[in-house]
């Protein structure tokens, strides 16, 4: 019986499996030919007059699009463009002059920098979106010509990262501004630049640029695959492309550096990171990005290393004191009196006195206040700037330690932890480090000193698990690169910097400069006689 | 999967578990029989005779390259016998994690958190060692490399603050009642140190360069007794002998009256710190080891899949285990410590010696 069972068990099986695979085979036929219909539906017809009234329809008859039949052509020729995406200079220039004046036609043809040859209909209506001008000619096809010129910002002052030495141009929201504002600065042919188009909506340009033979080839290979992979409406900023590919997506630190200065993205293409631009954001991607390049500043390049090792270190510190100031201070209050040296437990003891909340409570209403301040002064227009901060002032500083609801110990702490996360050169990563600030209190409020040590346990956890593009997140201090540590937790000097890391640049080209570099002048050294 | 660590991951890793000992019951392990005033000697003893326990674990690995010890238990014992031996030194994994997460959490419901349930302390070790043992051998290695360093600094600072506090003429005579009692003094050490053979048993595996594995256990045991022995010195030149003698918790006690001018004292918060972080380390060790050993038995049950079960079973193991704190501060008395620890200690070298009888080798290419 069983064996029967067993028999028409197999059959049925097999049955199902043909079936399947039958029914596999159909579908695929059938997407074939539904997608070779399609493209000779939106192939070009060589009319050009019924290919304007195709462009037209397909791009819902905007008003703004402009028709231009050009009447000293030769053959019937239609220029298509939308305005206000155009240079109309250009077009009346480089293309409709020389197809209306030139006496011979062998020189009627336009000569703007950039042009391409379009096949279907699909192709000229991406190419009249992104600011080109299509001309259509009977039998002769359509030809865009690059003539974009919308309106755009210039080139100006970084706002996010501002500089005490370093260069001060920033991105713009122009793709190619930004490009070669790169480009200016990394003048060799190993600089390249590969586009692709996201968004199934917006069609966004996105740049991927690595030096070739610098970059290491799996790390190039790997962020090509994840741009690859992106499927999605639109991408209308930075963010998204690093939501899309991040290899943490759960984590609130960033996996990636975003920074809106060409030097910083060149600086660090040099060291074989890869970068991504978008379209139409003033931010660039870096990637990997792990924590201590997030920590990294470009003033670091631009100042004696001494100074800019210091400033490293006192950015470490700030990552620390803004993670756990509060939760310290709140646990040392509420649990551990005895570990507070006896002097300034009197000190902390006068000024709590009267205050009618726990510590922790204190703690959490203060960093509220605080955020809900620095969240209404990014929001708030400029001009009301000035009276939001005295506002600030009057009520954090001064009048709820007079009302007796907070101490001013508190102030202090609060005030400091604020200003240890401006002091961290990436903003998401200051970001993160404010949201884990009030668990953190939460746990030592409830479970004192351990409480903030589990949660700092669970934070170092969370990033020693976590990996940007392949590379420990914490690389090179966990685990431990001893020669990488020279750029990490402090800032070598120049001369010593032989070695390009290890997780981004590629096996062969490791060294960056032979060593021998640390100047030595020439001639007699004082005392010694020539 | 198999993950890589580097050989000072190994070694870190081993420090770390070794100082989650060293900052409180080491010194009463190694300090608690006559002659107090030499055990920071003992402690050398101690380390040169547990690399006798230590050495079998290096020889496995090199014989058995990339395998784990569920793994070589079963090429070298057989099926049954591999699975029963699997089956022991998992639930030992699961009692040793128990007892270390109850002796701490004990330990705080006692003396700082007095209204506070024990559970609560239990279950937050257990999540940091679901999510180290999830997270595989190599995210052990890497947060040991932290764990060591701040052992290594905190270590170090709380040193050089207490010397200003040391009498170092308390240390002498050295040898004055002969070779036998310190001889005697070093045997509870050796369970101390012995533990390198079990981190090693999980670590070795992994081991990117397994021609390093010597090198790693060699300098984990130097440099954990440097540590260990320049604590116990320091304790015995802070304390006195008789101070070290009666102290349940040396080194803590010592932290309480060692001060830096006005302004540092009271350095107990350094070395809970170090406890904490060292403790979860030792902890996710063991947790990892005991999942292991499940998904051994099991092979149905992933590393991560195998969690959860052992650590329900932990934490109702951490509840019942050794119930009051003199139950554990018994289970650390020198006479008793290497009683327990030994047989735990001493699987490797058992395991060795079955393969070379019977002449076992590695079942991988």
């Amino acid at each position: 019986m069983s064996g029967l069972g067993g028999w028409v068990g197999r059959r049925l099986r097999r049955v199902f499996r043909i079936a399947r695979r039958r029914s596999a085979e159909l579908d695929s036929r059938r997407d074939e030919q539904d997608e070779r219909r399609g493209s000779r539906s939106e192939r070009l017809s060589g009319n050009a007059r019924r290919d304007a009234e195709h462009i037209r329809r397909l791009l819902g008859e905007p008003p703004e699009l402009v028709i231009r039949p050009i009447d000293g052509a030769e053959s019937q020729a239609i220029l298509v463009y939308i305005d206000g995406l155009v240079d109309q200079n250009q077009v009346a220039e480089h293309i409709i002059a020389p197809l209306t004046r030139e006496p011979s036609a062998k020189a009627r043809e336009p000569f703007p920098a950039q042009q391409s040859r379009l096949e279907t209909l699909d192709g000229a209506a991406s190419a009249l979106l992104l600011g080109h001008c299509v001309l259509l000619r009977d039998r002769e096809g359509a030809t865009a010509y690059d003539v974009r010129n919308w309106a755009k910002r210039a080139v100006e002052q970084v706002q996010t990262e501002p500089t005490e030495v370093g260069p001060r141009e920033g991105f713009t929201e122009d793709l190619a501004t930004n490009l070669a504002l790169v480009r200016r600065r990394l003048r060799t042919h190993r600089f390249r630049s590969e586009q692709f188009v996201l968004g199934e909506q917006t069609r966004t340009q996105v740049r991927l640029l690595y030096l070739a033979g610098i970059a290491r080839n799996e790390l190039v290979a790997e962020v090509r695959h994840r741009l690859r992979s992106v499927d999605i409406d639109g991408v209308l900023g930075i963010n998204h492309v690093d939501e899309l590919t991040s290899d943490n997506p759960l984590s609130p630190f960033p996996s990636t550096v975003t920074t809106e200065r060409p030097d910083r993205v060149a600086s660090m293409m040099l060291e074989g990171n890869v970068a991504i631009l978008v379209d139409g954001s003033p931010l660039a991607l870096v990637m990997p990005g792990t924590f201590s390049a997030l920590l990294q500043s470009s003033d670091d390049f631009h100042q004696r290393f001494f100074y800019a090792s210091f400033t490293r270190m006192v950015r470490w510190i700030s990552v620390a004191v803004g993670l756990m100031a509060p939760s310290i201070y709140v646990s040392l209050i509420s649990y551990h009196h005895e570990l507070v040296p006896t002097r300034l437990l009197f000190t902390i003891a006068a000024s709590r006195e009267g205050i009618p909340f726990p510590p922790i409570i204190e703690a959490v209403l203060m960093e509220m206040a605080f955020e809900v301040l620095r969240e209404a002064g990014l929001r708030m227009p400029r001009q009301f700037g000035q009276a939001l901060s005295i506002v600030g002032v009057l009520v954090i500083g001064e009048s709820a330690v007079r009302a007796g609801l907070v101490s001013p110990l508190m102030i202090v702490v609060v005030g400091m932890t604020a200003i240890a996360t401006f002091a961290i050169p990436a903003t998401p990563l200051a970001n993160a480090i404010r949201l884990l600030r009030f668990p953190m209190m939460a746990l030592a409020g409830v479970l004192g000193l351990f409480g903030v040590f589990f949660g700092f346990m669970l934070v170092v956890g969370l990033l020693v698990s976590s990996r940007s593009y392949g590379v420990p997140y914490l690389t090179p201090v966990i685990p431990v690169w001893f020669k990488g540590l020279q750029d990490a937790t402090f800032r070598g000097p120049v001369w010593w910097h032989q070695m390009r890391p290890w997780y981004t640049a590629r096996p062969g080209q490791l060294r960056r400069q032979p060593p021998g570099q640390k100047p030595q002048p020439k001639g007699p050294r004082p005392g010694e006689r020539p | 999967m198999r993950y890589e660590i580097s050989w000072w991951q190994v070694t870190a890793a081993i420090i770390a578990v070794q100082i989650s000992f060293l900052v409180t019951f080491t010194p009463a392990l190694t300090s608690s029989l006559p002659p107090v005033r030499e055990s920071w000697l003992a402690v050398f003893i101690s380390a040169l005779a547990a690399g006798i326990i230590v050495a079998p674990v290096h020889s496995l690995a090199q014989r058995f390259p990339e395998q784990t010890v569920y793994e070589i238990s079963r090429a070298v014992l057989g099926r049954y016998a591999g699975t029963v031996f699997n089956l022991l030194l998992t639930a030992m994994f699961v009692l040793w994690a128990a007892i270390a997460v109850r002796g701490f959490s004990l330990f705080l419901v006692s003396v700082v958190f007095v209204r506070t349930p024990q559970i609560v302390f239990v279950v937050c070790f257990l999540i940091l060692a679901l999510v180290g043992a999830r997270e595989g051998f190599e995210f052990i290695g890497r947060i040991s490399e932290m764990a060591a360093f701040l052992a290594l600094v905190g270590l170090g600072a709380y040193y050089a603050i207490a010397l200003p506090n040391a009498d170092l003429g308390l240390l002498g005579p050295v040898l004055a009642e002969g070779w036998m009692p310190l001889l005697r003094q070093s045997l509870a050490g050796i369970g101390v140190f012995g533990e390198t053979a079990i981190v090693g048993l999980l670590a070795l595996p992994y081991l990117n360069r397994p021609s390093e594995s010597a090198k790693a256990l060699a300098f984990s045991l130097l440099l954990s007794a440097a540590l260990v022995a320049a604590g116990a010195g320091l304790l015995v030149a802070i304390l006195g002998p008789e101070g070290v003698a009666l102290s349940a918790m040396p080194a803590l006690t010592a932290a309480r009256i060692v001060t830096l001018g006005f302004s540092l004292e009271r350095l107990e918060w350094l070395l809970l710190v170090l406890w904490i972080t060292t403790l979860g380390v030792r902890l996710t060790v063991l947790f990892f080891g005991a999942c292991l050993g499940v998904s051994a038995v099991l092979p149905r049950l992933t590393v991560p899949a195998a969690a959860w079960p052992v650590a329900a079973v932990m934490l109702v193991l951490a509840s019942i285990v050794q119930p009051t704190m003199p139950d554990v501060l018994n289970f650390f008395r020198p006479e008793s410590y290497l009683r327990y620890a030994l047989p735990f200690e001493l699987a490797p070298a058992l395991l060795l010696l079955i393969a070379l009888l019977r002449g076992g080798q590695s079942t991988q290419g």
